[in-house]
């Protein structure tokens, strides 16, 4: 079913907008949450949530893309969970290893929260000066937290490509950071 | 920024590259499927090929509207060529694809703009009049100014001195004990330097190309070292120990009082939120040390948009006790680089041709914003979404003299004498290989305007502008490259490992002359790159041991290459020094800061002497202190041999065989932002926490009197 159908069994308050956001973004939810969490039972229970936020928010909220709205919800509430089973192990940092790739480029950890708006210009902006296949890698290893095997797999690349790609992306990111 | 910032940037990535990237994909539509198109023949084809083009946007109302949009670029006299209009995204209707034309390997090239005709103009329209608002020429903020003798009160800043170490030869807080008898001394001072000579500009920047003047938080006259800190300039006279602050100005408020000028559309909690988002980048001083121009880079939030734009503010520092800001200027975009050639500024910003932008951006001539004319705007590369805007205008003045606006550049810029070069990295795919390459672009300037003169692509990426030297009619470039092949299959067949290549591109054609392509043993990435003259220097490293080359192009047809071999650690910086070769970086670990110098042999290239501490160091350029005549090098370490207080500016002579200590103190600050200069027989330590002036005697730096 199209998007805009979906969307508008949640503005009807229509229940099949579930049924079918599983049908056709479910195997991303849970890939998002699986890659993150490393559980069956943890990340079925964020895909579950991943619905139940949906269902809250949307209306008022109207997705430009339902898919990556799903993602998005899911990838956050993974995070958090993750944040949370990491304090439970007394502070065990149990982040995947792509977030603490991206950490490296924080040009300093401390400082005031910067502003929504201007997040999004920096990583959108960082986004758009990238042809769309370093983009693609990109994304897939810090947003969708895929394994470097599985990026070169789907790009049609070796790992080491992968690797040099990813490093000199996020030298070009920590320099795109300073800027703002 | 923070750790929490960073995940909720990533949640704020728009949908559409998240889609792009999207590793899972949906159920299959037949319709949609591009290989099942092809198969269908190009009967199917056409039909599905009007059934988007004519019908879809019949269907959804949406003709009229390419039509306006077309309309409205036409008579802005900003018209791309637009060979053809789809709808782009079927969730809002309102965002349009424009195609300029095909990229190398086929695929259409595209920028995004919304419709004139919908929700958009008004937006942008208000915008613009923010912007507008925020220019005006002689804007004079005198009553923002505070005295720069009450500021000197109120001020936090610490100012220490030779004498100023307590019995534990610690430095003591001298600021109060100064600030009771500044004001007297610095009156008297002052009246003195009155009578003084013409003040006459002095370089403090290591430049890349001598005559291209380099912005940096400090800068010098042959009487002042003005010293930007964060928002506040200061100014301190060179007089050895008894050098003092004479003037200072914050920027803080006349840069709200800009803001909140253009800002009289916007109330509540949004103008809470814009104050102080900006960051002051670097100043340069004028010829005639009259003026300082300061480069903010700011921006305005508006509804749901960020727009970021450059302010640069011109301050009249002719008399130090009476600073005040002479023109205010704001431009398009975010802040990427800028030089100063004599009285002109040359700013380079970024500006994201995005959904809810106008794909054509803007600049103000003194008048108001206006569209770049087509004429100013060289599509070029058209391989991502982003224009590289470059700007000339006078330094005091502000005046516009000249805009241009690049897609799809941007990555680094290197200024030469004449040429401006903007670069693009992208990936190059064909049905044999995949790899980055890197399209570089010569902008010609020295008449005045930007004249485009072509392009060059070469394999690789460059590891920053230093990896670029024009010399002798040619462009010279260091890459690395890396990449993959397939094969008949489409399969990976196997990744040539990464390599160092070096280009020698012909001025005048913009085509390769000569190469020497993976010069560097396999698997290596180019870590440092410095020319000089007729040579190249380049260090490449695989993990924590590297090789230096020099590569000698005194005859472009027959170049000449000769390296050290693989010796421990590696260079993040080469810098020519004298007759040698200096490397700065890192020996066998992270935390191990290394000098070494490397000379030419009739065989090869040997490693003169090397100094390595158990440190980490200063990694911007800017930061190191470079006099080759003396063989001085200085810059801020944090010396972990050293435990209460390991965060020291050290001072190193070489003297063609050793490196001396000339200079070991204890600093305080980031060390990025130290700066060091010597002025006769002081040496002057900046930092954004403290100022010092030590004293080195001349023989300690080798000078026989």
């Amino acid at each position: 079913m199209d998007d805009s159908k979906i969307i508008e069994l949640y503005f009807s308050r229509d229940e099949k907008a579930i049924e079918h956001t599983s049908d056709k973004y479910g195997r991303l939810c849970y890939y998002v949450a699986y890659n993150i969490l490393k559980s069956q039972e943890d990340s079925e229970e964020c895909v579950n949530d991943t619905y139940i936020r949906l269902w809250e928010t949307i209306p008022p909220t109207v997705p430009q893309s339902l898919g990556a709205y799903s993602a998005k919800i899911t990838r956050n509430l993974s995070l958090d969970k993750c944040k949370e089973k990491g304090a439970q192990k007394r502070g065990e940092n149990d982040a995947p290893p792509s977030y603490e790739e991206l950490e490296a480029c924080l040009p300093s950890k401390d400082g005031e929260p910067v502003d929504e708006l201007i997040l999004k210009e920096c990583i959108n902006t960082f986004l758009a000066s990238l042809d769309k296949e370093k983009r693609v890698i990109f994304i897939q290893r810090y947003f969708y937290m895929c394994e470097i095997k599985e990026i070169a797999k789907k790009n049609f690349l070796t790992e080491a490509n992968v690797k040099v790609t990813l490093s000199r992306l996020r030298e070009k990111f920590k320099k795109h950071l300073e800027r703002y | 920024m923070r750790k929490d910032d960073l995940n909720k940037m990533l949640s704020l990535v728009d949908d559409k590259y998240l889609d792009e990237a999207s590793p899972v994909k949906k159920k299959a539509n037949i319709w949609a499927s591009r290989s099942l198109f092809m198969k269908l023949g190009s009967i199917a084809a056409c039909f599905l090929l009007v059934l988007n083009i004519v019908l879809l946007p019949l269907l959804f109302g949406l003709g009229n509207k390419i039509e306006d949009m077309e309309n409205a670029l036409n008579e802005k006299s900003a018209q791309l060529d637009i060979i053809s209009d789809t709808v782009n995204n079927p969730h809002t209707q309102n965002y349009y694809e424009l195609h300029l034309g095909e990229n190398k390997d086929g695929t259409p090239s595209t920028i995004l703009v919304s419709s004139p005709s919908t929700q958009f103009p008004q937006q942008y329209q208000d915008i613009i009049d923010l912007l507008k608002d925020g220019y005006s020429e002689g804007f004079i903020v005198d009553e923002e100014l505070e005295d720069a003798w009450e500021n000197l009160e109120n001020s936090q800043d610490t100012i220490f001195d030779e004498s100023a170490k307590d019995e534990n030869g610690h430095w003591e807080d001298m600021s109060d004990k100064l600030e009771e008898d500044l004001s007297d001394k610095a009156e008297a001072d002052m009246s003195d330097k009155t009578e003084d000579a013409e003040d006459s500009y002095k370089e403090t920047t290591d430049l890349q190309t001598k005559g291209v003047i380099e912005g940096d938080i400090i800068k010098r006259s042959n009487k002042y070292i003005f010293h930007l800190n964060g928002s506040t300039l200061n100014i301190y006279s060179i007089d050895g120990k008894f050098s003092e602050r004479v003037g200072t100005i914050k920027l803080n408020s006349a840069l709200e009082y800009i803001k909140n000028g253009v800002d009289v559309k916007v109330t509540g909690d949004e103008l809470e939120k814009m104050k102080e988002d900006y960051a002051v980048r670097e100043m340069y001083l004028s010829c005639d040390c009259k003026t300082v121009s300061i480069i903010v880079s700011d921006g305005l939030s508006f509804g749901s948009a960020y727009v970021p734009y450059v302010t640069i503010l011109s301050v009249s520092v002719e008399d130090p006790s009476d600073i005040y800001i002479k023109n205010v200027s704001t431009l398009f975009g975010s802040y990427v680089e800028s030089r100063m050639i004599e009285n002109e500024l040359f700013v380079f910003t970024k500006h994201y041709a995005r959904m809810d932008y106008l794909a054509i951006p803007q600049y103000s001539d003194g008048e108001g914003f206006k569209l770049f004319d087509k004429e100013n705007i060289h599509v070029g590369g058209r391989d991502n979404n982003t224009y590289l805007l470059a700007y000339r205008m006078n330094d005091s003045t502000l005046k516009m003299n000249k805009a241009s606006a690049f897609l799809s550049y941007g990555d680094d810029i290197y200024v030469s004498e004449n040429n401006i070069y903007l670069t693009n990295e992208k990936t190059q795919k064909t049905a044999e290989e995949k790899n980055t390459v890197t399209e570089i672009l010569r902008v010609e300037y020295n008449k005045g305007g930007f004249e485009n003169k072509g392009s060059v692509v070469i394999d690789g990426y460059l590891k920053d502008r230093y990896s670029l030297s024009e010399y002798d009619g040619f462009l010279r470039a260091v890459t690395t490259d890396n990449g993959v092949r397939y094969d008949e299959n489409g399969d990976v067949l196997y990744q040539y490992s990464s390599n160092a290549n070096l280009y020698i591109v012909e001025l005048e054609s913009m085509q390769v002359y000569n190469s020497l392509i993976r010069f560097a043993p396999d698997g290596e990435t180019v870590r440092s790159v410095r020319f000089k003259g007729a040579y190249a220097y380049v260090c490449t490293a695989i993990q924590m041991t590297d090789p230096v080359f020099f590569i000698d192009m005194s005859d472009v047809n027959n170049l000449e290459c000769k390296e050290t071999g693989t010796i421990t650690g590696f260079s993040t910086t080469l810098i020519d020094f004298g007759g040698d070769l200096l490397g700065i970086g890192v020996d066998s670990g992270v935390r191990s800061f290394k000098l070494e110098v490397y000379r030419e042999t009739e065989t090869g290239v040997e490693r003169v002497c090397s100094l390595i501490k158990n440190a980490t160091y200063a990694s911007e350029y800017k930061a190191y202190y470079i006099n080759r005549e003396l063989g001085l090098i200085g810059l801020a370490i944090t010396d972990y041999y050293i435990g209460d207080h390991p965060n020291r500016y050290v001072l190193y002579r070489y003297d063609g065989s050793s490196f001396i200590e000339v200079l070991n103190v204890e600093t305080r600050g980031t060390k990025n932002l130290h700066r060091g200069i010597l002025i006769g027989d002081y040496f002057y330590i900046l930092s954004n926490d403290v100022f010092m002036v030590e004293y080195v005697p001349a023989e300690k730096m080798g000078i026989t009197k």
